[in-house]
């Protein structure tokens, strides 16, 4: 099912490790303080329709996507380490969404790295487009998303950085309530889009 | 006059807003693509027990008093 195309609506391309989770809440509260609604796979939930359409559904829904390669490496320990193509999969289908002919489409991307220069060695066929740096951190999240789309709305660093911080004090109340180890569920990161959202409120 | 506290005119965010073009006589509809955070909040499908936890999430937290 392809979701209404809302160029509100950011799509998340990311790991779900629990170390990413300091630059995911820098993501999801600089974008909901940018007004960007950030969605990620997690809210597929489980259709009938094969997961590639669900996926290429929501790409084509979303305005704009975020794809962040800097856990494009081998996972996984032994015989079961394999190397992580999801990401760049993902970002190969968005690329391909935003190069349809205009009408068709209404749809960009921006790449992440925690490194400079790790992508044009992880990724040379994506040369000329140069991703942001968030060193794997909550605030170099906040300030990457600032530099992506700071021009579509009145925007405040400090409020954002603040919001990020006061985000990471209740997602872990939230991973408690739903006793989650990490925030990358379905039901978790609803809690916390929504957490995010009252907090933009109340500031 | 005292100047309200809030701008009482809605705000522009995701609104549709007419542009004047400068030294041509037509207009240009543009949707600016962001939300309020309300419209933001709106997006998620929520229950009210949803809500509620994360009102209370937020409450323990110490970033607000909760409020139901």
């Amino acid at each position: 099912m392809e979701l209404v195309h809302d160029p509100r609506r950011v799509f998340l391309n990311i790991p779900f490790d629990t170390t990413y989770e300091p630059v995911f809440i820098g993501l999801v509260a600089a974008l909901v303080h940018l007004g960007k609604h950030p969605t990620t796979v997690l809210e597929f939930g489980g259709g009938v329709e094969p997961r590639l359409d669900r996926l290429l559904g929501q790409i084509h829904g979303c305005g704009f996507s975020v794809h962040d390669l800097s856990r494009v490496q081998i996972s996984g320990r032994g015989h079961s380490a394999v190397p992580r193509f999801n990401m760049p999969f993902e970002l190969g289908l968005a690329v391909a969404v935003a190069r349809q002919p205009r009408g068709q489409s209404a749809h960009a991307f921006a790449l992440l790295e925690a490194r400079p220069f790790r992508l044009q060695r992880s990724l040379s066929d994506m040369n000329g487009f140069d991703p942001k740096i968030h060193n794997g951190t909550r605030a170099g999240a906040v300030r990457c998303m600032f530099e992506i789309f700071a021009d579509s709305a009145p925007a405040d660093l400090r409020t954002a950085l603040r919001l990020a911080g006061s985000l990471a004090r209740v997602s872990k109340r939230l991973k408690r309530v739903h006793g989650a180890r990490s925030l990358f569920s379905r039901v978790v990161f609803n809690d916390l889009f929504t957490a995010a959202t009252l907090l933009r409120e109340q500031n | 006059m005292k100047r309200p506290a809030k701008p009482t005119a809605p705000p522009l965010a995701g609104r549709k807003a007419i542009l004047y073009t400068m030294g041509k006589s037509k207009t240009i509809e543009l949707i600016l693509p962001v939300a309020t955070p309300a419209e933001l909040r709106s997006m998620v499908k929520l229950s009210r027990t949803a809500r509620r936890r994360v009102e209370r999430a937020i409450a323990e937290a110490g970033l607000r008093r909760k409020t139901s």
